[in-house]
């Protein structure tokens, strides 16, 4: 466990040395996601200056379940998300082979080799839009209340891992997924949207099989509507059962990897 | 004459083959580029708490026929992956080629763009009527056959002005290594004042006067503006004299920053 922290913490520097060759790259990526942010903060402004709710939100808790979304995607692609999008390509190429012949867990080199740094910069500016959103709402969380609502970010962000590893693992079998990690983007789409909105079946799809309405609207709704309890932590365990479903299909899919290089 | 446009219609059955090499790929981005459009229903339902309700003059079914319609034309006239292979094959030195040959790089991609946008729309013309089939008693179609003339005529010059932006675009790849983020912070602007996120008059009327003096209404708003009907007929030829001048003012700044390119570009590679 220990030597895995320390190997994290060495590809940290790496990526921190990297991303520090290209500064002016490594800003303009923190714009683009910073654009895309305000984006959706101009679609709820514009929408509320014609209603006074959506699905029974309101909307300065809107905005605490949209900076919520972000900081869980942030968090996800801090860690995980560039390592994922890279995983068709090492197939394709066969560079996975270098990762596969180092001394360490492939499933932990293959998710934390580079760090996304700018994601730290995007997170903290979500977690601005949520400190403002929370001062609007006049809350008054408590500690067990913000440690529940970290713990369910870092939650939300392994539900992201956890799926996009599954759905980039099938680049396996399919030469160019390219398609696929940009399919993922759009789930990033449903879970900015309050999971009452959804109804029947949809609701339950997007809640257990794709669990989208999970990550960002009950951490949010522990802060802005006193989510508490057994409603909330149950979520953890679906977590679980994901990541360890994940681990099995990313082994399984290994098998069934043939170096392309000559 | 006849011999140019062949060549180009020979460009274009190579693009045609090279979508089939990938078609899983294809596919499955065909597949996921429908889950928006669910997210969009659910959240636009929210909103419509009320089926009567009306949300800047739209109402529930008129706010679901524009963005049934958004998918239809983004079917029909988005660039995918163009911009960034133009830059590609700028950095990795294959123009390289086209400089050495009586082919007209502009002609060459905007003959690839078509023949993507035909496979695109071929494959996607099935889920997307079997979309509009299911949600057919959402939608709002055109009564008069002359509207569906003018939305075609907006449809065609749409597609032209996303490709020549698109080219501009990736032909900063003459002086940027990567142009992934500046393309990624255009797009985020495309969507918010091109009338992807929702419809340009729900913004305050001062800001969308603003906002139709620029490109980005006229790749998507203006034609489905014109296919929902509600552009009054007196502002319609004034869209059209605003998309076509925006067309030509990116054909013209392409070329420009094409012969500006080529004098700072460094061929690489064999």
């Amino acid at each position: 466990m220990f030597r895995y922290l320390k190997l994290a913490l060495a590809l940290f520097r790496y990526s921190l040395m990297r991303e520090m060759m290209f500064k002016i790259n490594f800003l303009l990526w923190i714009v683009v996601d910073l654009a895309w942010f305000a984006v959706q903060l101009a679609l709820i402004e514009v929408v509320y200056a014609h209603v006074p709710e959506v699905a029974g939100w309101r909307k300065y808790e809107m905005i605490l379940l949209i900076g919520t979304s972000q900081l869980v995607q942030q968090t996800f692609q801090f860690l995980f998300m560039v390592n994922c999008i890279e995983l068709p390509e090492n197939v394709r190429t066969g560079n996975l082979d270098f990762i596969l012949l180092q001394p360490a867990n492939s499933q932990f080199l293959v998710s934390i080799r580079k760090f996304d740094l700018g994601a730290l910069i995007n997170g903290t500016v979500a977690l601005g839009i949520i400190v403002y959103a929370g001062w609007k709402l006049n809350l008054h969380p408590g500690m067990a209340q913000l440690a529940l609502f970290a713990g369910l970010v870092f939650n939300g962000a392994s539900i992201h891992y956890a799926l996009m590893l599954a759905i980039v693992t099938l680049s396996f079998w399919i030469v160019r997924a390219q398609g696929l990690v940009y399919g993922y983007y759009n789930l990033f789409q449903i879970a900015r949207i309050p999971r009452e909105a959804f109804r029947g079946g949809v609701k339950i799809f997007f809640t257990f099989g794709l669990p989208m309405l999970v990550v960002a609207n009950y951490p949010a709704a522990v802060l802005a509507r006193g989510l508490w309890g057994w409603n909330a932590v149950w979520v953890f365990g679906l977590a679980g059962i994901l990541l360890a479903l994940t681990s099995l299909w990313f082994r399984f899919g290994l098998r069934f990897y043939t170096s392309a290089s000559s | 004459m006849a011999s140019t446009l062949s060549k180009y219609r020979y460009v274009a059955a190579i693009g045609l083959q090279n979508t089939f090499v990938y078609r899983w790929n294809f596919l499955l981005r065909v597949l996921f580029g429908c889950i928006p459009l669910m997210g969009t229903f659910y959240l636009w339902r929210a909103i419509f708490r009320d089926p009567s309700a009306r949300v800047g003059g739209y109402v529930f079914e008129g706010m679901i026929s524009y963005f049934l319609g958004l998918i239809l034309l983004d079917s029909l006239t988005s660039p995918t992956e163009d911009d960034f292979q133009i830059a590609a094959e700028i950095r990795g030195g294959l123009i390289n080629q086209f400089l050495l040959k009586p082919v007209d790089y502009l002609a060459y991609r905007f003959s690839l763009f078509w023949s993507y946008r035909f496979i695109y729309t071929t494959t996607t013309i099935l889920p997307v009527f079997a979309i509009l089939f299911v949600m057919n008693h959402y939608l709002i179609w055109p009564v008069s056959f002359t509207v569906w003339i003018w939305a075609m005529l907006a449809t065609l010059l749409s597609a032209t002005l996303q490709f020549l932006m698109a080219y501009c675009s990736a032909l900063m790849a003459f002086w940027v290594l990567d142009v992934s983020a500046p393309i990624f912070i255009i797009f985020s602007i495309e969507h918010l004042v091109g009338g992807h996120m929702f419809p340009l008059d729900l913004f305050p009327s001062a800001l969308y006067q603003w906002i139709m003096l620029t490109p980005f209404p006229y790749e998507y708003w203006f034609p489905l503006s014109v296919f929902l009907e509600r552009v009054p007929q007196d502002q319609l030829a004034s869209g059209f004299v605003m998309q076509i001048f925006w067309c030509l003012f990116f054909w013209g700044l392409a070329r420009w920053i094409w012969s500006r390119g080529i004098r700072h570009y460094t061929a690489v590679g064999g």
